[in-house]
């Protein structure tokens, strides 16, 4: 994906430069929304905050090192806006049933994100956040702790559960994952 | 890791091919940057609002007298007012020349050519006697004018005067006086037997110039520990801070008192002192909220206690005649809100606070002063205590570099202007700023 650094400039310079910010959104809007499905799985809810993320895209464009690629700062920025809108719903307990979203699964293979995405819109919000955070971002427990405010203990149960609800949640995944869980 | 795990962290930087932006997503994102525009003055108007309200209510507090509780009666109300009545009833006239040039005396004739009890006036022991018993009492005994001729050079005034003080006083200046806050002296009228055969005095005064404000630079070791949005700290300060003795051969003697009543140092001749030495201890808890990731409010509680020793307790001139020596403690209590701003650039995290305290401080001042073989003055014990309350801002900047996640290391810079506490005399500096450099420990968890 290419990037260019001048717009990225011009977009947050003064007022910004409106036919910059258009080229960046055109350009990073689905990323951005893709990112955020992941953690934010219901649609209109995502838009609000990828709109959000392009807002602080433009605001803290200064803070951008150009010596630094683009897209993991990026991904940052968008991760840290669900983050913060999902932070007081961290607590919310686990529904007591679970719905199985219909899947036509033929092989690991076949499986579509949107699939995926739907399987974790079905995980509690505790445990979708820190399976995304291990899982995507590459976290380690330790740090998952400190950005969510949890124990380490938390993190690692949190992601066992999700796993687990993943597995129940998903036959296929579940004779996929069978021998790592 | 499984294969859904995989196949996620493959495919995480791809974008869904079905959601490209539609132009009404691009129209809802100038609404919302409108939005931001539209907030983004207003937050911050808000916040030069209390800001410049902050500074306002300090700037009134600094301007209002302070509350001073319990402190001792000034040379200016009862003491001197008896010393003025007694000049003008008795014909005691005093002059004094003040070339004040280091390489200059300063002569005071003390004459009194008539000191006989004028009729309808009481005298001056029933004066004395009618008057409130003073805090603190300079035990003073007069010997033979020819025992005082012969210390001329260790002398310090004995008399006090208005009309010298108004000659003198504008223009003192000395380091000591930044440094040496201790409350001034009622004097006590001498007995009018002694006053008939008063020699003229030779006082050598150093050039001295109106300070307004001091800086004293001070070095300190803190740690600041922090758990949520809780912060304590607590640390040791040390200063050692030259001061100006030692000036000329045959005028390196600071008078005892200056004429207006103010105590100085003094420091024998061939006698070097060159190093005021304080050391203090405080902590600081701090209760705050953290405000859009980067402001931190919060109210502040700080103990500090200060013990300061101006001369060595070992201090004599080398002719053994005299020496003198100094001690302030102090403790204070403060309490008020701050306000910090925290950014970082590259690992250092950098930030800077505003504290407004307000400052209320007991003051225990002992002096103690021996002087001459002959014991022209035996001795001089001054302990004063007295409470004053006052605003103080504080000012913070600081930069730390962690380590570990939890523990970092770094500079700051702590400038605290403290307003003179309005009993010390008014040619003593209006502001005494601290200027603190530290080295900061702060652990997190």
């Amino acid at each position: 994906m290419s990037f260019d650094r001048n717009d990225l400039f011009l977009a947050h310079r003064g007022e910004g430069d409106a036919h910059a910010q258009r080229r960046i959104f055109d350009r990073w809007y689905a990323y951005a929304y893709t990112v955020m499905l992941h953690y934010v799985p219901r649609p209109v809810e995502a838009e609000e905050l990828t709109m959000d993320a392009f807002v602080r895209l433009f605001e803290k464009a200064d803070r951008y090192d150009p010596a630094r690629p683009f897209l993991p700062w990026f991904r940052r920025l968008v991760v840290n806006v669900a983050l913060e809108a999902l932070r007081g719903r961290l607590r919310e307990k686990p529904p007591a049933v679970l719905s199985i979203p219909p899947v036509d699964n033929e092989g690991e293979h076949n499986l579509e994100r949107e699939d995926i995405i739907s399987l974790l819109d079905q995980l509690p919000v505790s445990y979708r956040v820190v399976f995304n955070l291990f899982v995507l971002e590459e976290y380690t427990h330790r740090e998952i702790a400190e950005e969510l405010g949890i124990s380490v203990g938390t993190s690692k149960s949190n992601l066992f559960m999700a796993r687990k609800m993943l597995r129940t949640l998903y036959p296929q995944f579940h004779a996929i994952a069978n021998s790592n869980l | 890791m499984n294969e859904l795990e995989k196949y996620l962290r493959d495919n995480r930087d791809k974008a869904l091919e079905n959601r490209q932006p539609r132009s009404s997503d691009w129209e809802r994102l100038q609404g919302r940057l409108q939005d931001a525009k539209r907030k983004k003055p207003l937050s911050k108007r808000w916040i030069g609002l209390l800001a410049l309200l902050l500074l306002v209510g300090i700037a009134f507090a600094w301007l209002l007298p302070n509350d001073v509780e319990g402190q001792a009666p000034t040379p200016q109300s009862e003491a001197d007012q008896s010393i003025s009545d007694f000049d003008s009833n008795h014909g005691l006239s005093v002059n004094a020349q003040t070339p004040l040039d280091k390489n200059q005396s300063t002569k005071a004739e003390l004459s009194s050519p008539d000191i006989g009890q004028p009729a309808g006036q009481p005298s001056l022991a029933e004066s004395q006697e009618s008057r409130p018993e003073q805090h603190f009492t300079p035990h003073v005994r007069q010997e033979p004018p020819n025992k005082v001729l012969e210390n001329q050079s260790a002398l310090s005034l004995i008399a006090s005067s208005e009309s010298v003080e108004n000659q003198i006083a504008p223009k003192i200046h000395s380091p000591y006086l930044a440094v040496s806050r201790l409350p001034r002296p009622p004097i006590k009228p001498l007995a009018t037997s002694s006053l008939s055969s008063l020699p003229t005095i030779d006082l050598p005064l150093p050039s001295f110039t109106q300070l307004k404000s001091v800086t004293q630079p001070r070095f300190q070791l803190s740690v600041r520990a922090e758990a949520g949005l809780l912060m304590g700290e607590g640390g040791v300060s040390a200063i050692a801070q030259p001061i100006e003795t030692n000036p000329v051969p045959g005028q390196n003697i600071l008078a005892q008192q200056l004429p207006n009543g103010t105590p100085v140092f003094v420091v024998a001749e061939g006698e070097t002192v060159n190093l005021e030495t304080s050391a203090s201890l405080w902590y600081r808890a701090n209760v705050g909220v953290i405000y859009r990731t980067r402001w931190r409010l919060g109210i502040e509680l700080a103990y500090g206690s200060l013990t300061k020793q101006t001369l060595p307790s070992s201090f004599r001139s080398p002719d053994g005649r005299f020496y003198t020596a100094f001690a302030r403690q102090e403790q204070a209590w403060l309490f008020g809100p701050s306000i910090e701003y925290i950014s970082s650039i590259n690992n250092w995290q950098w930030s800077v606070g505003l504290t407004g305290l307000v400052k209320s401080w007991s003051e225990t001042t002992s002096n103690r002063q021996l002087l001459t073989p002959d014991e022209l003055y035996s001795s001089l014990l001054i302990e004063e205590k007295q409470r004053v309350s006052q605003i103080v801002p504080v000012i913070d900047l600081r930069a730390a570099f962690p380590l570990t996640p939890s523990l970092s290391v770094g500079p700051s810079v702590s400038f605290l202007p403290l307003k003179r506490n309005n009993v010390f005399p008014s040619d003593w500096p209006d502001t005494q700023n601290w200027v603190a450099g530290q080295i900061h420990i702060s652990i997190k968890w």
